[in-house]
C-alpha cells in the first residue's frame, strides 16, 4: 500500500514538474498583461480607431507621421488613409 | 656562340626598373583602397544593454530624446504631464511637464526637440515654444515664448541659441532655416518629382550632430539618407545614400510599388556613429501583414550603424521589437524605448562594436 502511495506521489510530482516547464517555455511567447492591455488599447481602437479614421481620413501609425486631414487639422503618429 | 642575354641600355634598364616599382605601389595602392570598401557589414546579435527603467506607462510612447544623461519621452496619449523626464543613471523619473489643450500655455500638436539650452517643445499650429532647463539645484525652469505659426512643419531643431531648422516636406524646399532673424529655404528632396503628395511622402526623421556640424535627414517612405552641412543659415548637401525606388505617379501624386521597401522608422546620432531603426529582412524576415497598422509584430528589432560618410558598418539585431531611439551627442549611447515584454527604456552603448571590429 505505502509503495502505490509512493508511486502515485512520484507520477505527480513528475506530472507537475513536466506540467510547469512546458507553462514556462510558452510563458516567454506571451505578452505580458501590461503589454496586452496595450494591445488591446491600440486594437480597441479597432472600434475608436474607425472612428478616427471615418473622422479624418488619417490612419494612426507607429511612426512619427503627421497627417492633413480632411477637417483641416494636423494629426500625429498617422498617415492619410491612401497611403496605408 | 653563347646563347648570350640582351643587354638593355643602361637608361632603358633605369627606366623600366622605375615602371616596375611605380606599377607595384599603383597595385598596392587600388588594392589597400579596394580592400577598405569591402570590409564587410558586420551583424551583431549579442551587444550588451542596460535596462534604464521599465516604467513607461503607456499605450503609445513617443518621440525620445536625451540631453545632459536625462531621457525625455513623450506620451501621446496622454493629455496632462505628457512629457516626462528620466534620470538616465537612476532610472527614477525627475519631472514630468506639457498639457494638451485650448489654454495659452496649452499645446495642440507639440513637436520636441533638444539643443545645447535645454528641452524645447514647440507648437506651430498654437504659435508657442517652452523652453525647459535643469538649474544645478535639480528645479525645472520654463522660458516661454511664441513662434510664427505654420503648417507646413513636420520637424524642428534647435541649433545654439539662435537657430532653427525646420523640416518641410511639402513647402517648395526641404528645409527652412531660421537664423539671427533671417530665414533661408534648402535642402535637396530625394526624388526629383514634384508631387501632389509631397507633404505626406517627404516626412522623415532629422538630427544635428553639432560636434561634426551635420544635419541628418532620414526619409520615413523610402530608404534615403542624407547628411548637411550648416554655415550660417545655409544648408549645403554633404552626402546622400538613395536607394532604387519603384514608383509611379498617378493623378499627380507619387505612389511606390506595393511590397517597396520602407524608410528607417527612426533616426539617431552619436558622437561618432548615424543609427537607423529598420528591418533587417535577411535576419527577421519581411515585414508581417499586422492585424493592425500598430500592431507589435511589425515593429523592426534591427539598428542600422553608419559612419558619418554613410556607410553601413554594422547591424545590430536585438531580440526584441524596439518603438523609438535617440543618441547622446556626447558619446556612442544609443537609448531605446523597447517592448520586452512591456515598454522599457534601454541604453545601449555601440563604442565596443568598434572594438570588435579593431580587435580582428
Amino acid at each position: 500500500m505505502k509503495k502505490n502511495i509512493l508511486k502515485a506521489t512520484l507520477v505527480a510530482a513528475f506530472g507537475l514538474i513536466a506540467g510547469f516547464n512546458v507553462y514556462n517555455s510558452q510563458k516567454s511567447d506571451v505578452m505580458s498583461e501590461l503589454a496586452l492591455a496595450n494591445v488591446e488599447a491600440l486594437a480597441d481602437d479597432a472600434e475608436s480607431g474607425e472612428d478616427f479614421t471615418n473622422g479624418t481620413d488619417c490612419v494612426a501609425v507607429w511612426e512619427n507621421y503627421t497627417c492633413r486631414g480632411k477637417d483641416g487639422k494636423l494629426y500625429s503618429y498617422s498617415i492619410p488613409k491612401a497611403n496605408s | 656562340m653563347g646563347l648570350g642575354l640582351y643587354q638593355f641600355p643602361k637608361e632603358e634598364k633605369e627606366f623600366m626598373q622605375r615602371l616596375f616599382f611605380i606599377v607595384i605601389a599603383g597595385i598596392l595602392m587600388s588594392g589597400c583602397a579596394s580592400e577598405k570598401k569591402k570590409q564587410e557589414l558586420e551583424r551583431v546579435s549579442n551587444i550588451a544593454y542596460t535596462t534604464i527603467t521599465d516604467s513607461i506607462y503607456s499605450s503609445m510612447p513617443g518621440k525620445i530624446t536625451a540631453l545632459n544623461g536625462r531621457v525625455y519621452w513623450h506620451d501621446v496619449t496622454e493629455a496632462d504631464n505628457f512629457i516626462h523626464v528620466v534620470d538616465a543613471s537612476s532610472g527614477k523619473e525627475v519631472y514630468s511637464f506639457g498639457n494638451m489643450g485650448d489654454g495659452p500655455n496649452d499645446f495642440a500638436m507639440p513637436i520636441p526637440s533638444v539643443s545645447t539650452e535645454g528641452f524645447y517643445l514647440s507648437d506651430l499650429q498654437k504659435g508657442i515654444e517652452h523652453l525647459y532647463v535643469f538649474g544645478e539645484d535639480g528645479a525645472c525652469h520654463v522660458d516661454r515664448g511664441s513662434l510664427e505659426k505654420n503648417s507646413e512643419v513636420t520637424r524642428m531643431l534647435h541649433v545654439g541659441k539662435s537657430t532653427i531648422i525646420a523640416l518641410t516636406p511639402g513647402a517648395e524646399n526641404l528645409f527652412k532655416v531660421s537664423c539671427n532673424g533671417t530665414t533661408q529655404a534648402g535642402g535637396k528632396f530625394p526624388l526629383s518629382e514634384k508631387v501632389g503628395n509631397a507633404f505626406y511622402l517627404y516626412q522623415g526623421n532629422m538630427d544635428y550632430n553639432a560636434n561634426r556640424n551635420r544635419l541628418v535627414y532620414s526619409s520615413m517612405s523610402f530608404p534615403y539618407l542624407a547628411t548637411y552641412s550648416l554655415d550660417g543659415c545655409k544648408l549645403s548637401l554633404d552626402k546622400e545614400l538613395p536607394e532604387k525606388i519603384d514608383y509611379t505617379v498617378q493623378d499627380g501624386n507619387l505612389v511606390t510599388a506595393k511590397d517597396s521597401k520602407r524608410g528607417a522608422m527612426e533616426l539617431a546620432l552619436t558622437k561618432n556613429h548615424i543609427v537607423t531603426l529598420d528591418r533587417d529582412v535577411v535576419v527577421e524576415g519581411e515585414k508581417p501583414k499586422g492585424a493592425s497598422p500598430r500592431d507589435p509584430s511589425t515593429l523592426p528589432h534591427s539598428l542600422f550603424i553608419y559612419d558619418y560618410e554613410l556607410n553601413l558598418t554594422h547591424i545590430l539585431n536585438m531580440q526584441f521589437p524596439i518603438l523609438r531611439i535617440c543618441g547622446d551627442s556626447q558619446g556612442d549611447v544609443v537609448y531605446a524605448i523597447v517592448l520586452s515584454p512591456e515598454y522599457k527604456l534601454i541604453q545601449i552603448n555601440i563604442s565596443s562594436i568598434n572594438d570588435s571590429r579593431n580587435a580582428k
